[in-house]
């Protein structure tokens, strides 16, 4: 039931609704909303009057109705009423031809708005001064104390420890706004509550944590307590940091994949799209590697989602200590109406280099999204050693610092003591291959992209020139090996297709050759100088093995190994008897022998 | 060739053409070398690295000096030195560790 509402605050900006002009007043603002109706404010003038501003505990109002008079006609006595809500006043009407010295009743649109404010004017359409007294105005409303909801709220996460919560304020009377917080789907729980007039939250607390999905929402408080409806803000994901980590590279995932990188790109926005075989068999593994291996590790999560909300079969796997191990077989139930879900495993504390993930169909779903995949680990190597360059003939060995940027430690070999230690240059990171020239330089090539090879003075151990690619996509270099006499050295990219760029020595200029469609992910690089040719091992189910002239530098042929060799990782030539090893990252390890051109 | 039970994830390798040898260095914990003779193709010796000397990415031969070097990859890092086979398989042995910091 609703009731009549009087002003409890009166605003008379111009000064125009007083007489006389000076104290004593016989009329005042006060006195158009005091529930007596022969008292009057009083407008005395010609033309538009100021504006006369009510205001009161907000209410649902849904009419308001006043009484007048005036010394002109009717028709001649124009008024002009406002309303605020939404932040803003809104023209309620202006029209002339009330009714004098009785109720006029005028019904706001809408079936009524949450309002504390009105504001009137009267117009007396005359050159001549004539008397406008407002008797009495009232409102009428359903409910009184509710406040306005806020409307507009927005999450936005400043970093992994911060968010940003941003709101409009609405309401007039709120003494503050409340602040609730879901945390990964769990349920709501109170932040704060703010002081009035508040449109802005900075939650900095303790449960701001990297690589969390959070949901607010605020709502007006007023006395009573009385409440607005809630304002829900959109999700938002921290961004990942340690201890919670993220991978750095993908394999593609073969068929049943796309869009790989978008699973660790810290964005809720994106997702890699997995596929699940209608035949009710595992899709292909999308696999992920961490440039830089992660100590300690015990967790993986990943936030996914399904389009219809269903159910599938989930399987992750976590290379641990060397070996793949299943740490999540589960069926992820994204019950939450965004359609999200975590899905966790944990393990022993183990140091974690590479994650595969796949997916079996279900009745309810044939693809999945995998928004973002994380692990956590307590530490992250932050020095250690990949790639080996010896230069048998001066006596050293030069051990590179796989990090952010990259470092070369000089070994003497004699000595076995490291003699020397030089840093590259801000974005010369991950040093993953390299090759030397006796005495002369070194070369490195760099895991990154673009992708840059680093060229060291041996002589005097100092980085004299690098090399930034990435003109024909080359990125992200894994194997090397060197052709002295023929003045190049070879590098391969880890890409699909891969390439291999060649650098000669005496000036430090490039070429490139991109493989053929299916030549993907080079790792180890082969050189058989007499023959004048080079042969790629590649990372690819089954392992295969790619020929490249070297005169031309164009690719001869491919050779397919069995279904039992796979991922081939390193290799070895022996150019006197013509052949080459390489092996295969498999459990257990193994070596394949092939016979080269002879 | 199926190398020995353990030693998985083959990463690494050197060839020592000189005296027959191809050397693999494994992805595991501990790191193993595996020494295959080349002649005919077999297995001649593993050795097994202390724990904490893992993932041996890297992979070096000095053939003239008769020492193979393996990287690790640790924090901090190890090189680990080897010596190789010339004469005897008795000579395939870890001889020192150095440890990076």
């Amino acid at each position: 039931m609703g009731a009549w509402f009087l002003a409890t605050e009166f605003y008379d900006l111009d000064g125009d609704w007083h007489w006389p002009a000076s104290p004593p007043y016989q009329y005042q603002p006060e006195y158009a909303s005091d529930g007596i109706t022969w008292t009057a404010a009083r407008y005395w003038a010609s033309g538009w009057s100021g504006f006369l501003e009510f205001r009161f505990t907000e209410i649902f109002c849904s009419q308001i109705k006043w009484i007048y008079s005036s010394d002109r006609s009717e028709a001649l006595s124009e008024h002009d009423v406002d309303i605020y809500y939404d932040s803003a006043w809104h023209d309620l009407f202006q029209a002339a031809g009330f009714t004098k010295l009785a109720w006029n009743y005028y019904t706001i649109p809408d079936e009524g708005h949450n309002i504390s404010r009105v504001r009137i004017r009267a117009r007396n359409s005359t050159s001549a001064s004539i008397r406008f007294d407002l008797s009495e105005m009232q409102f009428y409303g359903s409910e009184i104390g509710v406040p306005v909801a806020p409307t507009n709220c927005v999450a936005t996460a400043n970093g992994p420890s911060q968010i940003t919560l941003t709101w409009n304020d609405n309401s007039y009377i709120e003494t503050g706004y409340e602040i609730q917080r879901k945390i990964d789907f769990g349920s709501w729980e109170s932040v704060t509550t703010t002081e009035a007039d508040v449109e802005v939250y900075v939650d900095a607390t303790a449960s701001v944590r990297p690589a969390q999905y959070y949901e607010y929402r605020v709502r007006a408080v007023a006395p009573g307590p009385l409440y607005s409806d809630w304002c829900t803000s959109n999700a938002v994901l921290t961004p990942a940091a340690p201890p919670w980590y993220q991978a750095d590279s993908d394999d593609g995932g073969g068929a049943d994949w796309t869009n790989g990188a978008k699973a660790y790109d810290d964005s809720l926005s994106t997702h890699a799209t997995g596929q699940l075989p209608l035949d009710g068999s595992w899709s292909t593994w999308l696999e992920l590697t961490y440039a830089s291996m992660l100590l300690k590790a015990t967790q993986v999560k990943l936030l996914l989602a399904t389009p219809g909300g269903g159910k599938f079969h989930l399987q992750v796997q976590a290379m641990l200590g060397g070996i793949w191990q299943t740490v999540i077989d589960s069926w992820p139930d994204p019950t939450d109406p965004s359609g999200r879900t975590w899905a966790s495993g944990s393990f022993s504390k183990s140091t974690l280099t590479k994650l595969r993930v796949r997916g079996c169909w279900s009745s309810e779903e044939t693809s999945w999204r995998l928004i973002e995949i994380y692990s956590y680990a307590e530490a992250q190597a932050t020095q250690y050693i990949v790639p080996l360059a010896i230069d048998e003939t001066a006596g050293y060995l030069y051990a590179a610092g796989h990090l952010a940027p990259g470092e070369v430690v000089k070994i003497d070999l004699i000595t076995f003591q490291a003699v020397d230690r030089m840093q590259f240059g801000a974005g010369e990171n991950y040093p993953r291959c390299s090759v030397v020239h006796s005495a002369t330089k070194a070369y490195f090539g760099l895991y990154v992209d673009p992708g840059k090879i680093v060229r060291l003075n041996l002589l005097d151990f100092f980085k004299d020139a690098t090399k930034t690619l990435g003109a024909a996509g080359e990125k992200n270099f894994m194997g090397a090996d060197i052709h002295v006499s023929g003045d190049y050295a070879y590098f391969a990219c880890w890409q699909e297709p891969g390439k291999v760029v060649r650098v000669k020595l005496s000036d430090f200029t490039d070429s490139t050759l991109t493989l053929a469609s299916g030549d993907d992910r080079p790792w180890p690089v082969l050189v058989d100088p007499d023959k004048g040719y080079l042969y790629l091992g590649l990372w690819t189910v089954p392992g295969k093995i790619v020929t490249v002239k070297l005169s031309n530098l164009v690719r001869e042929s491919r050779l397919t190994l069995s279904a039992a060799l796979e991922t081939l990782s390193c290799g070895a030539i022996d150019t006197v008897n013509k052949y080459a090893y390489f092996g295969a990252m498999m459990s257990p390890g193994k070596i394949v022998k092939v016979r080269v051109a002879t | 060739m199926i190398l020995p039970w353990g030693c998985d994830n083959p990463v690494s390798a050197a060839i020592d053409m000189t005296h027959g040898y191809l050397y693999i260095g494994t992805l595991t914990s501990p790191g193993r070398v595996v020494a295959i003779r080349l002649s005919n193709f077999t297995v001649a010796k593993t050795l097994i690295l202390a724990v904490g000397e893992d993932f041996l990415y890297g992979m070096a031969i000095d053939v003239s000096r008769g020492y193979l070097y393996a990287s690790t990859y640790t924090a901090p890092p190890k090189i680990v030195k080897m010596g190789i086979v010339k004469t005897s398989l008795d000579e395939f042995t870890k001889i020192d560790v150095l440890t990076l910091e």
